[in-house]
């Protein structure tokens, strides 16, 4: 820390010192580095950190700039005035643009966002009132406070500051919360959306933060060049803008800030063989594309991974056992004492989770009134009286032609453990997709505590209370293992974001708070020696156990376990069976999807069998495994059963 | 002839040794399982073999051939067919297709037909799903894909990373069958399990890997018996 402190003083005084030892036109350079920096950091804040394709970035600088310059030299506005209301305009155009991004994602996301970029050279260099191809001069040089900004160095230190606070800021979006959640969305949205991102609004926003870094961009240049022209936005610097981003390292904003100032130094030096230029760029980016895909930025990580590897002996390190009590107990105290500064939209939260509990407690009331109305015998009145956490009723899901789930019901009681066997490809999994909201069921109804839940995205149903984990492990790749549990542990909301501005402390405090609970989730599970490190280095076993602690991460009350067993030994099946064990007494219901036979006979109260879609069976486990049809859909004869597990 | 020799194998990865100095042989026609809690180097052990991650020590021969500088792409050519651990299929592409991928290395439709329908015979689902891409498959057909996938090059020598992830009892059984009948015909298999009881029934000869090294090795009836196997392996 110390050492990154007077390093960061150190390269602050250089910069400040910078313009003392340049020339006039060395200093225009960089103050234009400065503003394509700026640009880039916005484009790989939505790019390399969201995943989301943006080559429109050059289109939202154009927006900013033309509209400082339209709103002075045409409509009078002083300078100030004019900067503001263009980083309005700016920040509508990066919404709109970012509409395309709630349906599509990857190459078409970039070819729609080109085609709007192409919309908006084509608008300016025909339209009147943006000058056309000659472009629009007149804009007054910037007011401030007395100190000539026409001075091109004194230019430089109003520039430098904006940066600095700009970089500063993304930095920090990208070490907390949102960032982490974007990157997690990046890496696999699906499982995000299980872990309650919510997926659409983090899209949009990527979008509206790059498009405040163009707005930025736009005002400094619209006051330094005092003079805009529509080849200034054209595709061509587009391109030279991505060029940047990839060189330097998409992922990284460092790495993205020594891609633009590194290439605006080198287009400067090549100016007089500009078409070589080109085609250079163009060779280095395929380069770096295929060799350092992480760019510039990427390499010294790289360089480390080789060798910490060796450090952190996480290939010899094994599980940990679990310890089950850290487990129920950080449910209360952790309700009990949320940070100081999420105490307000906590209450909000709670508020609202009571006044859904009231809402589903009527209806669930409202059944059981029903069933005890109906019910004769003590013993069936204590079963009524037992709430449905999970009905699924009728529940019939096709996919061209193949019908995977015909009429499907089942009910699983608040506090039980249920097993779901069957044979391969019986329609399991896509059970618990239905359930957890990645796929709409062609019929039937999904209630959860009495709710109906079937239209509902898996964020939503993550944020009611629904985690699962995934048969084939879907963990962020580039996320380390304890980062993969912060995303599920954060439960602030995207519309959380104005704190990033207007609270920043409040942000850096939660985010203490929430990586001291994940440590302590970590070390709960037996995986605190693995904390750091990315999840493909480890075992398939560990992976497992990473996604259980990550689907308890966001408290649940219900838990659907894919195939937790597959992979483990006898030995590590027994912890897997007391982990589960301890899940469920700290409340959460759990249903489990499992082949391990052995395991489900010792866990599950009730069992339901499913083959070809439809429940062939259902009861205790003694129940299920001596009906004729479970053993010959799925157990195969008893002699090969003994033998195999 | 096509027996499996390997002679001090080590991998590591940056200054850890995830497998340290193994040696086994695989004879032609028998099988080798590898049992092991996650971490002891089991699956380092067969993508080291493959060639899929670098080997820092160690020769490995098939056959009396030298395979120890042959890299991942030329495996197959020399006859080893590998079943990856968590099925690896091209989800994209239809079922058939991944099949035929399998025998990339035989030129002509006459050679693909006839290992094409002996899969289909072993697991019969995949013939009724084949224009269904593979992606669509539950995990458990996913698995008998991969399986399905390896032999389609007709291997001399497999090697299988948990085959029976997630499969059904009834179909671990059916597992156990076509392994059973490989060896029968003389293909080497060398099995990595979670389920030590599937090992036990395939396999003749086990190794227990332990921290990167053989901690134990011997026929599978022996250990079978052994009072540490039962409590970790077999929960007993």
């Amino acid at each position: 820390m110390k050492l990154r402190l007077s390093l960061l003083a150190v390269v602050g005084i250089a910069l400040w010192f910078l313009p003392y030892g340049l020339g006039p036109y060395a200093i225009h350079v960089v103050d234009i580095a400065i503003i394509f920096a700026l640009l880039a950091v916005g484009l790989g804040l939505a790019m390399g950190v969201a995943g989301q394709i943006n080559l429109a970035q050059v289109a939202f600088f154009g927006v900013s700039a033309y509209a400082v310059a339209i709103l002075t030299a045409r409509a009078g506005f002083g300078f100030w005035t004019a900067a503001v209301l263009a980083m309005v305009a700016t920040l509508a155009t990066g919404m709109v643009v970012g509409i395309p991004a709630l349906r599509m994602q990857s190459h078409y996301l970039g070819i729609v966002t080109l085609g709007l970029a192409l919309a908006f050279t084509n608008w300016v260099t025909n339209a009147e009132l943006s000058g056309g191809a000659e472009g629009l001069g007149g804009i007054p040089v910037p007011p401030m406070f007395g100190i000539d900004l026409f001075s091109e160095y004194l230019y430089y230190y109003l520039e430098l500051i904006v940066f600095a606070i700009a970089l500063g800021f993304g930095m920090f979006v990208v070490r907390t919360r949102i960032g982490r959640r974007m990157r997690a969305m990046r890496d696999d949205a699906l499982a995000a959306g299980a872990v309650g991102v919510e997926i659409p609004r983090l899209r949009m926003l990527a979008f509206a933060i790059a498009s405040v870094y163009g707005g930025l961009a736009g005002v400094l240049y619209a006051g330094l060049i005092r003079y805009v022209a529509p080849e200034t936005f054209s595709l061509a610097n587009m391109f030279l803008l991505l060029a940047m981003v990839i060189i330097g390292g998409r992922q990284s904003l460092l790495g993205c800030v020594v891609g633009a100032v590194g290439l605006t130094l080198v287009r400067e030096a090549l100016v007089e063989f500009a078409t070589y230029a080109q085609l250079a760029f163009g060779a280095v980016v395929v380069l770096m594309v295929v060799f350092a895909p992480t760019g510039l930025a990427g390499i010294p990580a790289r360089v480390r991974r080789r060798f910490s590897r060796g450090q952190s002996a996480l290939a010899r390190a094994q599980l940990q056992p679990f310890a089950p009590s850290d487990v129920g107990d950080s449910r209360p105290e952790s309700l009990a004492e949320p940070p100081p500064d999420l105490v307000a939209s906590d209450l909000v939260a709670s508020d609202l989770v009571a006044s859904d509990l009231v809402a589903s407690d009527l209806v669930a009331s409202d059944l059981v009134a029903q069933r005890t109305s109906v019910a004769r015998t003590g013993a069936e009145q204590a079963e009524a009286a037992a709430r449905m956490i999970l009905e699924v009723a009728k529940v019939t899901m096709r996919f061209r032609g193949l019908t995977a789930l015909d009429g499907v019901s089942l009910a699983v009681r608040e506090g039980e453990i249920r097993g779901i066997v069957g044979p391969n490809g019986s329609g399991k999994t896509t059970l618990f997709n239905i359930v957890s909201g990645l796929y709409r069921a062609t019929a039937g109804k999904v209630a959860f505590d009495g709710e109906v839940v079937s239209r509902k995205r898996p964020y939503e149903l993550s944020l009611l209370g629904v985690a699962r984990t995934f048969q084939n492990l879907r963990l962020f790749a580039t996320m380390t293992v304890r980062e993969n549990v912060l995303v599920a542990l954060d439960r602030s909301r995207t519309a959380w974001a104005w704190r990033y501005p207007l609270w920043p402390v409040g942000v850096w405090r939660g985010d203490a708070w929430l990586r001291a609970e994940a440590d302590r989730l970590l070390a709960a599970y037996g995986l605190s020696e693995f904390a750091d490190v990315l999840p493909s280095a480890l075992p398939y076993g560990i992976q497992r156990r990473v996604e259980i602690a990550r689907a308890m991460a966001g408290r649940p009350r219900l838990l659907l376990l894919d195939e937790p067993a597959a992979g483990l030994n006898a030995d590590e099946v027994e912890q897997l069976a007391t982990i589960v064990r301890a899940i469920r007494a700290s409340g959460v219901t759990v249903v489990v999807i499992e082949h391990n036979m052995g395991l489900v006979m010792s866990l599950c109260e009730q069992i339901t069998v499913l083959a070809s879609g439809r429940v062939i069976a259902e009861g205790t486990p003694a129940q299920v495994v001596a009906d004729t049809a479970v053993i010959e859909a799925y157990l195969g004869d008893a002699r090969m059963l003994e033998a195999m597990t | 002839m096509t027996d499996l020799v390997v002679e001090g194998l080590s991998v590591h990865y940056g200054a850890v040794r995830a497998v340290n100095n193994i040696n086994f042989r695989v004879p032609a026609g028998h099988a080798v399982g590898i049992i092991g809690a996650n971490g002891a180097g089991k699956t380092s052990t067969l993508r080291a073999l493959m060639g899929l991650v670098p080997r820092s020590s160690g020769r490995v021969s098939l056959g009396g051939k030298d395979l120890t500088g042959v890299p991942a792409r030329h495996m197959v050519r020399h006859g080893v067919g590998y079943v990856p651990e968590g099925r690896h299929v091209f989800p994209g592409l239809s079922v058939e297709k991944n099949l035929l991928l399998g025998a990339y290395t035989r030129k002509w439709r006459t050679q693909t037909s006839e290992p094409l329908a002996e899969v289909f015979e072993l697991f019969p689902v995949l013939a009724e799903m084949r224009g269904r891409l593979a992606g669509a498959l539950s995990g458990g057909q996913q698995q008998m894909l991969a399986i399905g996938r390896a032999l389609m090059s007709r291997p001399r020598l497999m090697l299988l990373d948990e085959p029976s992830m997630g499969l059904s009892p009834k179909l671990i059984a059916d597992i156990a069958r076509v392994l059973a009948r490989l060896r029968s015909e003389g293909i080497g298999l060398l099995l990595v399990e979670q389920n030590a009881k599937l090992t036990f029934e395939v396999a003749g000869g086990c190794l227990v890997m332990e921290n990167g090294e053989v901690a134990m090795e011997g026929a599978s009836e022996q250990l079978r018996h052994d009072p540490r196997v039962r409590k970790v392996y077999l929960g007993m």
